[in-house]
């Protein structure tokens, strides 16, 4: 139960919707799997909540080969890649990140955005982004502007979001052929949150392959191992390389211990992931 | 003497499956649970908790949630100086002057709306002065910290030691033999530690409770409660009222696992409608708040066990030391239960066994489905497969061993009896059923491996010698019949089984028989509790003796109108006939209400059957050693697992369980498959990633379903294989026991030992995450 007084408004439009924004202790809602469980909880105390579900504009969505996916805020989970083919065809990591939030529920009602501006460390949908580049169309009164996904996480539960300013859209550019895994470590096998999660995707896999690396639960924030990824690039997969490649990304996480695992585990899943999804992939040259 | 039992019952009705009686009513909704129930002008209830795990209560501050419009009574500790406990009486219904665990109620509101309750809530303020805090029972019982400097003054049964200065809120002892002789007769002796952090019971239903007092003094009370009478007695004690001016009324629990059993938070609700009589209050808990309610305790345990080199145990020395949180109550009986079974379904001739209860600043440990017996089969299991490893026997060989048969004793002394069950051929029917002479199947191409493991287990009812039980059944004028027996229905189907025994006891078909819920303590017979896996037992004696009863009363009648003896009359479905002339009979509906002659004269009157039950020989233990006879009847089993573990990550997938129960009797095979099914699952969470998580300063981690993880469909193993092997128990007339909490007992040390015929590594701490997995993977590579 949730046991303060606030008041709510449904805008139809955009521009409505960030006036009301503006308003002191706004906060905006989509699915609500965060934001009712954080009232309800009393962590979070809005005077006005602003529901964002009745703006045509966020729910726009749009796929080419030439101009990659372009997705409103307002795409529940599980609309998103139960009806349209194109996520899993083209962004499987995306994908199967998508497929892990919390239980089919939780899905059919939150979003992809809402799970970013939430900004947990441990969000599923993060890394797979981060893998693939993803741009996010921010907008507030005083205009639009595009984040890319590595800039903006700040810390835990924070963004670079500012006051009456919201995420519009997210934007994947398609980079071509490529094949990808995420692969999250969780207590028990179905609605949880992740132990560790970790998204690998591969671009181009049977040419240039661009190895690209970002994890979960390891951080303050999602993170990208960029440097894992330039020591890997245009290498064999040897298993010494791939190794070395693993051990890159173990050194650049800095994960704590609490109620989902010990900083001892992860910082060990961060080394071991890497090497087990590659292989997976059959992408390691010599032997098991 | 020559003696040859027969059961004085025919069954037909029991063994058979049978679909629930209350299965239609569940599956449409329709059946009533506490939260469900609505009064005019109800009052709803709010609690205010401590934030702090140990503290002294400087000053609280009510006056802001006094001055919200709609705001009715107000209580805190000062208003309600009861302390009140089933076992050991040391816990506060509102603690007046020091909280002892984050969580604990300081004040309570009742207001018109639950949300006025809340926001009243939140007003109140309180000072505490923070005291150092006791986390680990090992460290709690050097006495550095005393968290009831009063323990000596509490009121407690006889039949617990306390020992204050160490937070000591039972120290069971069994001294059984001579352990230093047996020790030396050992060939090779082995030894280890084990644990297991507190455990959440997880009821689909939260506590949940409506009182009403009235202004001529009668305190009602609707509460989702194990044990309505029980609960009634200690309402009684805790607030100074007379039995009779006390109901209790338990409609349909959704679900107890021991949680439930004894006295909650009714005792917060019933305090608020003290201060506004003439008015229903209604208190639900919220899942965060029934996690912090009460949880089964942790466990550390040494075990040091002496064998012979062909694997005869000849000793066994343990050690249990058990988080019983911040207060004991109902846990005191836990830690001696856990105590007097050890070592489990086997025999030891020399046995030490030192069980302790300990305070702690962790939530309050209290029953839960399997009484202590999780715990200790938890350490006495794992070190038995550490004793196979060591003699290089099979864990299974030296578990046939040594398992108790006819003629040997248990731990208390007890003699084993041709009907006390068969631990072997449980242990037997478990192997043969997971094929444990076959090696696991390894996936080809794979970084998986897999194993199997296996365990017994015993348990007995843990009561109090006088528990007793009594039922009534009633005839109509259509020979249509009522039964009551106070045993709640919390989800076991025991109302769908009982309807089966008194089928049968009264010769009558179960569509006759009508099972009158809910349970109301003023107008039900008696019932000590819904727990223990007793509810067969007891009620089937008491059940039989009620249809005797009945069947006599009318066999009596009978007789006169037909001028044949009584034993010369039999009762079969709707008619009472003459044993050697069937043709001559009169219907029971002409009877049942007593027989009317054609010239309107009538004799005899309404049929009502009357029986009682208490445990037969029954004594206290010594308590020096732990001899007695405490335990009225056993269930035996035996559980196996197959696992695949993920090398490279140590995640766990369970491919296999597998659970056999000596229960006696099975009543309904399709009810009783569905405990064992339910057990089994419930085992896998402590298994495998359930437990409470504190920080090192007490404050709890797990404090929602969040980070609380239990089971889901996810998580449960590709096959789940279960078979009974039925001793018939010969003290009850339907050779029925219980089997409702043994399901859950012996899954981790099946899967422990699993994980060591797949990785050969020991994992000895509760819960067997990837991360404890890996950690012995790599301890055994450097090891080599």
């Amino acid at each position: 139960m949730i046991t303060f007084s606030y008041d709510y408004v449904k805008p139809k439009t955009l521009n409505e919707a960030l006036d009301a924004l503006n308003e002191d202790d706004a906060y905006p809602i989509l699915g609500g799997t965060d934001l009712i469980v954080k009232m309800r909880a009393g962590r979070v105390k809005p005077k006005l909540v602003v529901d964002l579900k009745s703006i045509d504009e966020l729910f726009h969505v749009d796929f080419s080969k030439e101009s990659g996916l372009t997705f409103g805020a307002g795409l529940k989970l599980n609309v998103l890649i139960e009806e349209f083919d194109y996520v899993k065809e083209y962004y499987p990591t995306l994908y199967q990140g998508i497929r892990v939030v919390g239980g089919y529920q939780t899905r059919n009602r939150g979003t992809v955005v809402g799970n970013l501006c939430n900004a947990s460390p441990a969000s599923d949908t993060a890394p797979a982004l981060l893998t693939y580049n993803a741009e996010l169309n921010l907008i507030s009164k005083n205009g639009e502007r595009t984040v890319k996904i590595t800039e903006f996480f700040t810390g835990p539960g924070k963004t670079v979001l500012e006051k009456g300013e919201i995420v519009k859209s997210v934007h994947i550019p398609f980079e071509g052929e490529n094949i990808g895994r995420y692969y999250k470590v969780s207590r028990i096998k179905a609605v949880d949150l992740s132990t560790i999660g970790m998204a690998l995707t591969i671009i181009d896999p049977d040419g240039t392959r661009d190895i690209r690396v970002a994890l979960a639960s390891v951080a303050p924030t999602p993170i990208r191992i960029f440097k894992a990824e330039e020591f890997i690039k245009g290498k064999e997969l040897t298993m010494k390389n791939v190794e070395e490649f693993a051990q890159i990304i173990h050194d650049s996480v800095n994960p704590i211990t609490d109620a989902r695992g010990t900083a001892e585990y992860r910082k060990r899943m961060a080394k071991i992931l890497p090497i087990k999804l590659l292989r997976e992939m059959k992408m390691i040259k010599e032997g098991l | 003497m020559k003696y040859k039992y027969q059961s004085p019952i025919k069954f037909q009705y029991v063994g058979k499956p049978m679909n629930r009686v209350d299965g239609v009513e569940k599956v449409t909704g329709h059946a009533k649970y506490v939260t469900d129930m609505f009064f005019p002008n109800m009052l709803y209830a709010a609690v205010k908790r401590s934030p702090i795990p140990h503290g002294i209560i400087k000053k609280i501050d009510t006056s802001k949630a006094e001055a919200l419009a709609g705001v009715r009574a107000i209580v805190t500790g000062k208003d309600v100086p009861y302390r009140q406990g089933i076992y050991l009486v040391d816990r506060p219904i509102i603690t007046p002057d020091r909280v002892r665990y984050v969580g604990e109620p300081v004040a309570a509101v009742a207001a018109d709306t639950l949300e006025i309750a809340r926001r009243a809530v939140e007003l109140i303020e309180v000072e505490y002065e923070e005291l150092p805090t006791v986390q680990d029972p090992r460290e709690s019982m050097k006495g550095e910290v005393l968290i009831h400097p009063d323990l000596a003054n509490y009121e407690r049964l006889p039949i617990y030691n306390i020992e204050p200065e160490k937070n000591v809120f039972h120290h069971h002892k069994t001294r059984k033999g001579d352990v230093t002789k047996g020790f030396e007769e050992a060939d090779v002796i082995v030894e280890g530690d084990y644990s297991l952090p507190q455990m959440y019971h997880a009821p689909l239903e939260p506590h949940a409770a409506i009182s009403y007092w009235e202004h001529d003094g009668k305190l009602t009370v609707w509460s989702s409660a194990q044990s309505p009478f029980t609960l009634r007695n200690l309402i009684a004690y805790a607030f100074k009222l007379p039995r009779h001016k006390v109901r209790v009324i338990a409609p349909y629990v959704g679900g107890g696992f021991g949680g439930k059993a004894g006295i909650n938070m009714e005792g917060i609700v019933i305090a608020l409608s003290e201060k506004v009589k003439g008015r229903h209050i209604k208190l639900v808990y919220t899942r965060e708040e029934d996690i912090s309610t009460v949880v089964r305790q942790g466990m550390f345990a040494h075990i040091k066990t002496g064998v012979k080199k062909d694997g005869t145990i000849v000793a066994m020395e343990a050690t249990l030391i058990f988080d019983g949180g911040a207060y004991a109550e109902y846990g005191t009986n836990v830690v001696r239960a856990a105590g007097y079974t050890l070592p489990g379904p086997y025999y030891v001739p020399n046995l030490k066994t030192d069980s302790y209860g300990v305070y702690t600043n962790h939530f309050l440990g209290g029953a839960f489905r399997g009484f202590g017996h999780g715990e200790l089969h938890w350490a006495t299991e794992r070190n038995l497969d550490e004793v196979a490893q060591t003699l290089g026997i099979d864990p299974l060989e030296l578990r046939l061993k040594n398992v108790l048969k006819p003629g040997l004793t248990n731990s208390m002394g007890q003699t084993i009896h041709h009907d006390t069950g068969n631990v072997e051929a449980c242990l037997k029917r478990a192997a043969e059923l997971i094929e444990y002479d076959k090696k696991s199947e390894q996936p080809e191409n794979s970084r998986k491996v897999r194993g199997k493991g296996i365990a017994g287990l015993v348990k007995a009812p843990a009561m109090p010698t006088n528990a007793g039980s009594a039922v009534i059944i009633k005839f109509h004028e259509d020979a249509t019949v009522t039964l009551q027996a106070s045993i709640q229905e919390i989800g076991q189907g025991f109302n769908t089984a009982v309807t089966q025994m008194a089928a049968d006891a009264l010769h009558i078909s179960p569509d006759k028989i009508h099972f009158v819920m809910p349970v109301d303590t003023d107008v039900n017979p008696y019932e000590w509790q819904t727990v223990a896996s007793r509810a067969l037992w007891t009620v089937g004696n008491a059940l039989y003796r009620a249809a005797e009863d009945a069947l006599n009363q009318i066999k009596n009648i009978a007789s006169q109108v037909l001028g044949v003896a009584p034993y010369n009359l039999e009762v079969e479905d709707d008619r009472v006939y003459v044993k050697y002339r069937p043709e001559k009979y009169i219907l029971l509906k002409d009877i049942v209400m007593g027989y009317t002659y054609p010239d309107g004269h009538s004799i005899g009157g309404p049929v009502i059957g009357r029986g009682s039950f208490t445990p037969e020989m029954l004594t206290n233990l010594d308590l020096e050693t732990g001899q007695g006879n405490a335990a009225a009847e056993w269930t035996f089993g035996a559980q196996a697992a197959e696992v695949e573990i993920d090398l490279d990550t140590g995640e766990l997938k369970m491919l296999q369980l597998v659970g056999v129960f000596d229960a006696g009797t099975i009543i309904n095979p399709i009810t009783a498959g569905g405990q064992v099914v339910g057990g089994m699952i419930q085992g896998m969470g402590p298994a495998l990633f359930e437990g409470v998580k504190y920080n090192d300063k007490g404050y709890p981690l797990t404090v929602s379903f969040t980070d609380y993880k239990i089971p889901t469909i996810a998580d449960i193993p590709d096959e789940i294989k279960y078979d009974f092997v039925q001793t018939f128990e010969e003290s009850s007339p339907f050779g029925a026991k219980g089997v409702g909490e043994h399901p859950m007992i012996s899954v981790p040390p099946a899967i422990a030992s699993a994980i060591y015929d797949a990785l050969g590594v020991n994992v000895d701490e509760l819960p067997l995450t990837a991360d404890r997995i890996l950690k012995a993977l790599e301890k055994k590579k450097n090891d080599n």
